[in-house]
Order: C-alpha cells, then structure tokens, then sequence
C-alpha cells in the first residue's frame, strides 16, 4: 500500500517534470532532432518499412525505456492491426525486450 | 463496483515447477506451455497484467483493465493474472503469444493484443462488438425489474 502510493507520487512527479520540461510539446513536433538512441530505432524501422510518416520519441521522462512509436507504411495495406503490431514488434526484437514500455500506433497508407 | 467483481474473480496463478531452462537457453517448456493453456481457457476474456484489477502496477494494465470496466466485461467470465508474482508466466506469456509486452488480452482463447490494440479497437467499437459477440459483456437488465418499479393500478 504504501509503496503504491510512493510509486504513484514518482508516476505524478515524472509527468510534471516532462510537461515542465516541455517534452509534451516536443512530442506534438517532428522539428526536434532525435537522440542517438531514438535515431537507431528511427532507422531500423525506416529501413523495415519504409514509412510514408515514422515518429520515434522517448517519453520515458529520463529513464530511457519508453517509448512512443507512429509507423505509416504501405507494407500494413490489408494486415489486420495486431499483424502490423506484430511486424513492427519482430523488428525491434531486440530493443523492446530492453524497455519497459512502448506505446505503438500503426497505420496503413 | 465493478473492480470488486474483477478482483474476486482474479485466480492466481499456480507456481510451476522449475523446468523452464535448460542448459542455460529459456524456451517454452511443456508444462509452461499446458499452464499457460489452461489459463488462456480459464474464462473468456483473460487478461495477463502487471498488478490486479484492483491494483495495477503498470499505467497500461491499469488503462487496459479500466477499458474492460468502461466495456461492461462481466466479472463472472473474466479471468486476471499477475505476471508479477509469477516470472515464469512473465516471461512465458510473452513467448507463448509471441508478443513482447504486458499487458495482454486474449477473449475466447484468441489474442487480442497488448494496451494500444485494445484502446484502439475500444475507441473504434470493434472491441464492444467483439465481446458482445461472445457473450462477454454484463447482460442487460431484465425489462421485468424495471417495469416492476411502476405499479399497475388495481382494478375496482
């Protein structure tokens, strides 16, 4: 109980430090440029999919294991979403085993 | 309301034995893979979470277990496990589904998806027709209950 609100405080905290940090508005622009580590997922899916619209952004506030993901691409005409959910998870295999979260959106164009 | 029909609904899932790995390589064992099963079976909708319905430990099993409530899933055919008191269902589940994350949805032994999957489809309406379609959702009030509110007038 009392670690749950401990965590909580910490979830509470983490979300004002990024809106304080504007890391919200970042996520709304593609005009920042992608760290390293963001551009290494950016390519792999990039070179995967060959995506009409990519975004990769971090939205784990500092931590680094979450992460915010947006593939367009021809190649998810006719797959049903949890196919193309899948597809994206096979080719960040390795990475995503690393994180704790990824939160994914798929479309087809 | 609904979250205390979730939790007494929650089983917990049985510790399995230690036959997971071997020789140091991680794969399926039999018997994980027959637990797992089973678990998948053990309602209609199954959800793998981190936390319980009560107490999610993870801002999307907590998202994934409110859509389920928003849906109107019946507590009496939903199942939760929490991968958190089990690492071997942690990390069996994700291969058993051949999918990387948690939380995970399966409604009638089929996988659903993980968090977006599921917001997606309950933002859609695919998710409500889904359930509806296998008898998922708390069935309507009987018509007989509410008309028993209005008291017919008695015949001279």
């Amino acid at each position: 109980m009392l670690s749950r609100s401990i965590l909580g405080n910490q979830a509470l905290l983490r979300t004002f430090n990024r809106n304080a940090l504007g890391r919200g508005i970042r996520l709304m622009t593609t005009t920042e440029p992608l760290d390293d580590y963001e551009q290494k997922i950016y390519n792999i899916l990039q070179q995967e999919f060959q995506p009409k619209n990519l975004q990769v952004r971090d939205v784990s506030g500092g931590c680094g294991s979450m992460f915010a993901i947006s593939v367009e691409s021809e190649k998810f005409k006719d797959i049903p979403m949890v196919k193309q959910h899948r597809l994206v998870n096979e080719a960040l295999k390795d990475e995503i085993s690393k994180w704790h979260g990824i939160q994914l959106r798929t479309k087809s164009s | 309301m609904f979250s205390r029909g979730l939790l007494n609904s929650t089983r917990v899932f049985r510790p399995l034995s230690n036959n997971y790995r071997f020789n140091g390589i991680r794969f399926l064992s039999q018997e994980i893979k027959s637990a797992i099963d089973r678990a998948v079976g053990s309602a209609k909708v199954v959800l793998f979470m981190k936390g319980t319905p009560e107490f999610p430990q993870c801002g999307f099993s907590r998202a994934t277990i409110q859509m389920l409530g928003q849906q109107g899933v019946d507590p009496d055919v939903f199942a939760a496990y929490n991968v958190l008191e089990d690492s071997e269902l942690r990390e069996g589940i994700k291969e058993y589904s051949q999918w990387p994350t948690i939380p995970q949805l399966y409604v009638d032994k089929e996988f659903v998806g993980g968090c977006d999957i599921v917001m997606s489809m309950a933002q859609s309406g695919e998710l409500a027709d889904l359930l509806e379609k296998k008898g998922a959702l708390i069935p309507e009030e009987e018509p007989e209950t509410e008309s028993a509110d209005v008291k017919p007038t008695k015949r001279e």
